[in-house]
């Protein structure tokens, strides 16, 4: 199988902060790769590390075997928190047209008609077509995230990054977005991160868990002492709801030992 | 004053130097108000004063040395911040109040009477040169294509700039087009509101347009026009009573942005209780 991504001995610090620590991790193509971890576990970062908002201060990340500086394929991000000004003034519409500029030359960038469908269909399928006149401050944290994830699905993107992406969304959206996923995933390589194990167990094909040191990656089934020495005691916090498939049997061990 | 016009070269001056500097303004003071770059546009202003006393010592076009300051400032705003995560508020208070300090160094140096600042610091349209048009004229051609032919890039830049540099959009290129732009902007305006007072011609036109659109392109099109209504009343009063043009031009602006804000409230209120 292809290559998509490929982490070795990667360390970021902020300042003094140790983010992540010597993580090596290969995504192979048409992973649908989950990561989980408590907040502030590096996340965010090693997502921003690869796609290359971030610098590694060690190591190195290459996607489909180039830097990231060279590199010649669309990516897609959803980010947490949208770094951008709520009050920009920028309809959803537009917000969502800004993905297809990808590829396209600084002066005269033309939209095609080809773009405006891209924009008209996304919007039907995640079922904001009738916001798309709104500013993009009229929007309730989980209409916005779902721009964001139009925006981020313009581009076309061969590999698709989504900083947990189901926080602000209710159940019923959660589902479908998770359908939407799945379809996509048909075609591309995806990595999303979440702090909700139970959003990521049944969907996913591989998971990684970070605590600043990558403490697992491979099959969604997961132990509970893997699961308590990831989170500390608080089990509770992930366990809710109904028992999830990750939280699989644990009188045997399960899933693949840590490759620490 | 209609037929002064036609009789004085300074009033016609006057006149296309509002128009040229409205443009200026409205364009790039919109994207000064969307990317938050008000204090440091202040900063810029201020610290080409040290351009400005540096042209005196050396003898030659102080705007020119201005330029200078005001380009060197800006960029040096945006490289330190980005290698060192310094604060640009706290950068822009440094660099504001030290090219202030080395402005009035050099014009203690300067060998005679200490030259007439006041034009300098506060403006005085009745007194703009037909080169300072040509540079205006220029500023206004450069500023035009960059905008319209990037606008859609630009939009996407502004609007979040991670996100457009994930999608490996020239966000490097845009930074120091706009840095550098604004620079420009800053200086070529020195003239018309001077160096104290040209911060409210860059802030005043789009924050009343943005009280009534949503719209980008709208807004930068009505900061243009609520721009030149402003700059020519203030032209007006000033000529009329023989008050300093940059002063009253800023307290016209103002006045209009309160006004405006208070006519907005109005509008909402007015809808809200039809739409009961
Ligand atoms: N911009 C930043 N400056 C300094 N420290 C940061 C910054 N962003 C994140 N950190 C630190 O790095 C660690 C990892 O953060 P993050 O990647 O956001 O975690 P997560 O997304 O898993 O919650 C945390 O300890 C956090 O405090
Ligand atoms: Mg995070």
């Amino acid at each position: 199988m292809k290559k998509v991504i490929e982490i070795e001995n990667l360390s970021v610090f902020y300042n003094e902060i140790c983010a992540l620590e010597n993580i090596n991790l290969t995504v192979y193509e048409k992973d649908f790769l989950g990561i989980i971890g408590p907040n502030g576990g590096g996340k965010s970062t090693l997502l921003k590390v690869i796609m290359g908002l971030l610098k590694p201060s060690k190591g190195a990340v290459k996607i489909y075997g180039h830097s990231i500086d060279s590199l010649r394929v669309p990516i897609g991000y959803v980010p947490q928190f949208g770094s951008f000004d709520r009050e920009f003034p920028i309809s959803v519409e537009d917000a969502v047209l800004t993905g297809c500029l990808y590829g396209k030359k600084l002066f005269f960038p033309k939209f095609l008609n080809d773009d405006h469908n891209t924009v008209s269909t996304l919007l039907k399928e995640l079922n904001i077509h009738d916001l798309r006149k709104r500013q993009i401050g009229e929007l309730s944290g989980g209409q916005l995230q779902k721009v964001l994830i139009a925006r981020a699905l313009a581009a076309k993107p061969k590999i698709l990054f989504l900083d947990e992406p189901t926080a602000s969304v209710d159940t019923s959206a959660q589902g479908e977005l998770m359908e939407l996923l799945k379809e996509l995933n048909k075609k591309i390589t995806i990595v999303m991160v979440s702090h909700d194990i139970g959003a990521i167990s049944s969907n996913v094909k591989t998971i990684a868990c970070l605590n600043t040191q990558l403490y697992y990656h491979g099959n969604p089934e997961l132990d509970n002492c893997m699961v308590e020495k990831l989170y500390g005691c608080n089990i509770d916090l992930i366990a809710h709801g109904v028992p999830h498939r990750v939280l699989g049997t644990h009188k045997e061990k399960s899933g693949k030992e840590e490759n620490k | 004053m209609i037929a002064s016009i036609f009789k004085y070269a300074f009033l016609q001056n006057a006149l296309i130097a509002c128009i040229l500097s409205s443009i200026a303004c409205g364009i790039i003071g919109t994207v000064i108000m969307e990317k938050k770059l008000v204090m440091m546009s202040g900063g810029i202003a201020h610290a080409s004063f040290g351009g400005i006393g540096l042209g005196f010592l050396l003898g030659v076009e102080p705007i020119f040395t201005a330029l200078l300051f005001s380009v060197g400032t800006s960029l040096s705003i945006s490289e330190i911040n980005k290698r060192s995560k310094t604060n640009p508020d706290l950068l822009t208070g440094i660099f504001w109040s030290v090219g202030m300090a080395l402005g009035i160094l050099f014009i203690s140096l300067t060998p005679g009477y200490p030259p007439d600042m006041s034009s300098y610091l506060f403006g005085d349209i009745l007194t703009v040169s037909r080169n300072d048009l040509i540079t205006m004229i220029a500023l206004d051609i450069v500023i035009i294509f960059l905008i319209f032919a990037g606008f859609n890039m630009l939009k996407a830049y502004m609007f979040d700039r991670e996100f457009a540099s994930v999608l490996r959009l020239p966000v490097n290129f845009l930074d120091y087009m706009v840095y550098i732009l604004i620079a420009l902007t800053v200086v070529v305006l020195i003239r018309v509101a001077g160096i104290i007072l040209v911060i409210a011609l860059l802030t005043a036109p789009p924050a009343t347009a943005r009280l009534f659109s949503y719209n980008l392109k709208n807004i930068m099109l009505i900061s243009i026009l609520t721009g030149l209504v402003l700059c020519l009343t203030g032209l007006f009063i000033s000529y009329s009573y023989n008050i300093p043009s940059g002063a009253v031009i800023v307290l016209v602006s103002g006045a209009a942005y309160l006004v405006s804000a208070l006519i907005k409230r109005l509008i909402n209120k007015i809808r809200l209780s039809s739409a009961v």
